[in-house]
């Protein structure tokens, strides 16, 4: 059985993909989860270039994964950082 | 018209990784007359698909001393140094004459510190590696630290598409105009995760305003790259540059260079030069890390060399918009008027492509550094106001000369 690399680059795209797409929803810091979305759309983009599209895949990084976490996070920046954490606590250091 | 020091980088680090392996093959092979199975070992170094997967490694290792170590330290030693001299004094002294060995350092009574202090940056890395990494009680740890990496590997991903010479690259890519651009468009993000995983107001309120900045001024950079595609025609720095390789004018052997700054593009480049200084978070628009107001802007909570990367990088990033300032509107790599002496219609060149354009990055480096030591800081609301109420309008407009100039045919 002849071992297509590709194939292999493809699986291991896709399963990044999928476990940082889940950890996008279940994650309950807000920061983390708007970077484990920059990483799912890194990998969509990474799996554009196996298919050969490179104006496709260099639009997705500049687009998608240069701009638009970086407008989540411009929104999340005025949040507090304990904001989902239990039992909301007040202060710190 | 000027040839390439280095005609094939992936050659010239082919034949560095043959002589490594040599050497190597030699140790391999004198343990193999006790332990004979070594001599299979050293034959598959020596084959050839070996051969090109560590050609890849040296010349990716090459390529980070020479953009990360050579160049960093020099733009580093050109800022301070020439901030030095325009404040009046020496500034940075410690060089190759401040070590220990020399007989003459002994002497109380002579200054030892008395080079051009190139070393200097050196010292103060060793300084940081010695720090210890400190990391704020209640931050956010994992996103903390990894804000260095993001911002570290992303900027010298921009080198892997921004070319030296027509020699002297890692990839040829059809599109590297567009991947430089993108991996450049990636640090605001790790900007914005450190201000905010560190818990510090500092901090915090300098990636607010390193965003603000950061996403106001990517939108002229971006414009002024449609309005130069209008005439180039192609997203490839190798043909833009090859565009510019000739005379506008030509006086005898002499002539005003064919560079996209002598055009109509002369708006875009002004437009492209304010935003990629914006960019490079520097002093006009260095209000993310404003020393006076915020301590060090979204770098305060960071320590040792996580401090002294975020820190370097970018200068690392100075040189990477710099380079692409060079390559888009001042020629790149071809010579200017006097770089070719024709004699019996032979072309000679005085200089090859690789001095003249680190000549170039460099001088704009210097006029970058003269600039941001002269002026004022501009406020956070002035910041907001030239970028979206001048510089894009100004940007639209350079895209709709350069179309029309295109469309009629006058340039």
């Amino acid at each position: 059985m002849a071992v297509d690399g590709e194939f292999i680059v493809f699986l291991v795209l896709s399963a990044i993909e999928v476990l940082a797409s889940i950890l996008v929803v279940t994650n309950k810091r807000l920061v983390r989860a708007a970077f484990w979305l920059a990483i799912t759309l890194v990998t969509i983009g990474a799996i554009y270039l196996l298919f050969r599209s490179e104006f496709l895949f260099l639009i997705q990084v500049l687009v998608y994964a240069g701009a638009v976490p970086v407008l989540f996070l411009f929104g999340l920046m005025l949040t507090r950082r304990k904001i989902m954490d239990e039992p909301v606590t007040e202060g710190g250091p | 018209m000027s040839v390439p020091l280095v005609p094939s980088f992936f050659e010239s680090c082919r034949i560095l990784t043959v002589a490594i392996v040599w050497v190597v093959n030699l140790i391999i092979r004198a343990i193999g007359v006790v332990i004979p199975p070594f001599n299979d070992l050293a034959d598959w170094l020596a084959s050839d698909s070996v051969i090109t997967v560590l050609t890849w490694l040296v010349l990716m290792t090459v390529m980070l001393v020479w953009t990360a170590l050579f160049n960093l330290l020099t733009v580093m030693w050109i800022e301070r140094k020439f901030y030095s001299r325009l404040q009046d004094r020496y500034g940075i002294m410690v060089s190759v004459w401040s070590l220990p060995f020399w007989p003459f350092n002994r002497r109380k009574d002579r200054p030892t510190h008395k080079g051009w202090g190139y070393l200097q940056n050196v010292a103060d890395g060793m300084k940081l590696l010695q720090k210890e990494n400190l990391t704020p009680a209640s931050a956010d740890a994992a996103m903390f630290h990894i804000s260095p990496v993001l911002i570290a590997s992303t900027t010298l991903l921009i080198f892997v598409a921004l070319p030296w010479s027509s020699g002297f690259y890692v990839a040829k890519l059809d599109l590297s105009l567009l991947f430089i651009l993108a991996a450049f468009s990636f640090a605001p993000f790790g900007i914005l995760i450190a201000g905010w995983s560190a818990n510090n107001k500092y901090t915090l309120v300098g990636g607010m305003r390193a965003a603000a900045q950061l996403m106001a001024y990517e939108i002229p950079l971006i414009l002024c790259v449609i309005a130069l595609v209008f005439f180039t025609g192609t997203l490839d720095v190798f043909a833009i540059v090859a565009q510019q390789d000739r005379h506008l004018v030509s006086f005898g052997s002499l002539g005003i260079p064919a560079w996209y700054v002598f055009s109509p593009q002369i708006l875009g480049f002004l437009i492209f030069t304010v935003a990629m200084v914006a960019e490079m978070e520097r002093i006009p628009f260095d209000i993310p890390e404003a020393e006076a107001e915020l301590v060090e802007g979204w770098t305060t909570e960071y320590s040792g060399m996580r401090f002294g990367l975020v820190f370097g990088f970018k200068w690392l990033r100075m040189i990477a918009g710099a380079a692409l300032i060079t390559i888009l509107y001042l020629g790149g790599w071809s010579g200017p008027v006097f770089a070719t002496i024709y004699i019996g219609g032979i072309a000679i060149p005085i200089l090859p492509e690789e001095i003249w354009f680190l000549l170039k990055v460099w001088l704009l480096c210097v006029v970058i550094v003269w600039v941001s030591w002269s002026v004022p800081r501009v406020r956070i609301d002035q910041i907001l106001k030239i970028g979206w109420r001048r510089l894009i309008p100004f940007s639209l407009l350079a895209i709709i000369v350069g179309a029309g100039t295109r469309a009629l045919g006058w340039y």
